[in-house]
């Protein structure tokens, strides 16, 4: 089996909501290895962005480890997490979540200038990024001047802006109609095939079925775990 | 001088010692001479103009206090309102690995723009109020024509834009540490509600 770049274990999150207890992560473990690219699947309320939450050092769990290139993650602090995010962790989450008031190619420059790149080297790679998920003609506009699948594209693009060796997805698809989530599934699978560590939860068959191992949830736990034949991005939607 | 006194036409005399150490000493003989005379110093008169101005000077202090402190309360409750609004952009900033601090300085410093703003168009307000004041006050029959009522101190005026730039900082820092440290799982989850 490849190199582990990410491993969970035993991890448990319990957490209170309206007074009652909701045990939302029971005992999973996961090893990942380098290049892998997974789905995590299973009905609404099963734990899966909470495992995700985890997975990415954004919640800490309530027991277990989380380990990625080595580091625990589960055992920084904020700010320690906070800079490990930044430069091995890229994040797409379902509503895009872009600065509204900066243009697309600001929005990719943001974790750049984070991370103190020279404005000359993050506007460069800034372009390079918008021309890889083919927005460069869209690059000044604002977020509310771009479509769902644009910004979710310039999210993807400001995600991978740092090069992080995993990239963490929770419902990439959701927001986006069929044609424009058909487009994700590929773009994903191209960052995937280009060498980053692909996490996705999702409901989205199609986005499951692009990955090379599914995992499914069910009460905070794994209920199947499996590695499947990629089909075809064309054959995905037709089928 | 006792000779137009009697007419009652002239009110005020100005009268120069030749040596500052006889002042004291020509107040006295000027009153024991002309019964019914006050005679004060150059200094003495300041004074008392001194001591009449410091309860306008009272009165701007308490208007300019109470202003500072609406002003501060509404910048916070401005910045307050823009955090909740944007609950989802700052912990997505936290997530995608924006420090906490960097976080806070981008919100404060909003709230310091909205207060230069305010500050500055306010300033330009105070001016053109000062001016239209004092024009009014100017024509009042029997003023020279020179004097004014309000003067524009520039020293005044950048103290007044450094206090409200202050003000402004300290109103941003509660709301938007309150928004930078939620946590973020927690509150993504709440936002997708």
């Amino acid at each position: 089996m490849p190199e582990a770049v990410l491993q969970a274990k035993d991890l448990c999150r319990e957490y209170h909501m309206g007074g009652e207890l909701v045990r939302a992560v029971r005992g999973v473990s996961l090893d990942i290895a380098r290049g892998d690219y997974i789905a995590i699947v299973g009905p609404s309320g099963c734990g899966k962005s909470t495992m995700l939450n985890l997975l990415g050092g954004i919640d800490r769990p309530t027991s277990g480890s989380v380990t990625i290139e080595g580091s625990r993650i589960d055992q920084l602090r904020d700010a320690e997490a906070t800079r490990f995010r930044l430069h091995h962790i890229g994040f797409v989450f379902q509503r895009f979540y872009l600065m509204p008031a900066l243009t697309a190619i600001e929005n990719v420059e943001l974790p750049m200038a984070e991370a103190k790149l020279p404005a000359a080297a993050r506007v460069q790679r800034a372009r390079e990024l918008l021309a890889y998920v083919s927005l460069s003609s869209r690059r000044d506009h604002r977020p509310a001047q771009l479509s769902g699948g644009e910004q979710q594209r310039v999210a993807i693009a400001r995600a991978l802006a740092n090069k992080p060796k995993i990239l963490l997805a929770d419902e990439p698809t959701g927001e986006l109609d069929a044609k424009t989530g058909t487009e994700m599934i590929e773009l994903l699978g191209q960052v995937n095939r280009d060498g980053t560590t692909i996490i996705v939860v999702t409901h989205d068959e199609d986005l499951a079925s692009a990955a090379h191992r599914v995992v499914h949830m069910r009460d905070g736990v794994v209920v199947d775990d499996r590695r499947q034949n990629v089909r075809p991005d064309t054959e995905r939607r037709d089928a | 001088m006792q000779g137009s006194m009697g007419h009652d036409r002239v009110s005020l005399f100005m009268i120069k010692a030749r040596q500052r150490e006889r002042v004291d000493s020509v107040l006295r003989r000027i009153e024991t001479a002309v019964p019914g005379v006050s005679a004060i110093s150059t200094e003495t008169a300041m004074r008392q103009v001194d001591e009449r101005l410091s309860y306008f000077r009272q009165l701007a202090l308490i208007l300019g206090a109470v202003s500072l402190a609406v002003g501060f309360l509404l910048v916070t409750t401005l910045v307050t309102v823009s955090v909740n609004e944007r609950l989802g952009e700052i912990v997505v900033m936290r997530a995608i690995g924006v420090a906490r601090s960097h976080v806070v300085l981008q919100i404060v410093m909003e709230g310091v723009v909205i207060m230069g703003l305010g500050a500055l168009g306010g300033l330009g307000l105070g001016l053109v109020t000062a001016r239209y004041l004092n024009s009014i006050l100017a024509s009042f029959p029997g003023l020279p024509a020179a004097i004014d009522f309000f003067l524009f101190e520039p020293h005044d005026a950048w103290m007044a834009l450094g206090l409200l730039a202050g003000a402004g900082m300290l109103a941003g820092v509660y709301p938007s540490w309150r928004g930078a440290s939620l946590p973020i799982a927690v509150t993504l989850r709440e936002e997708a509600i």
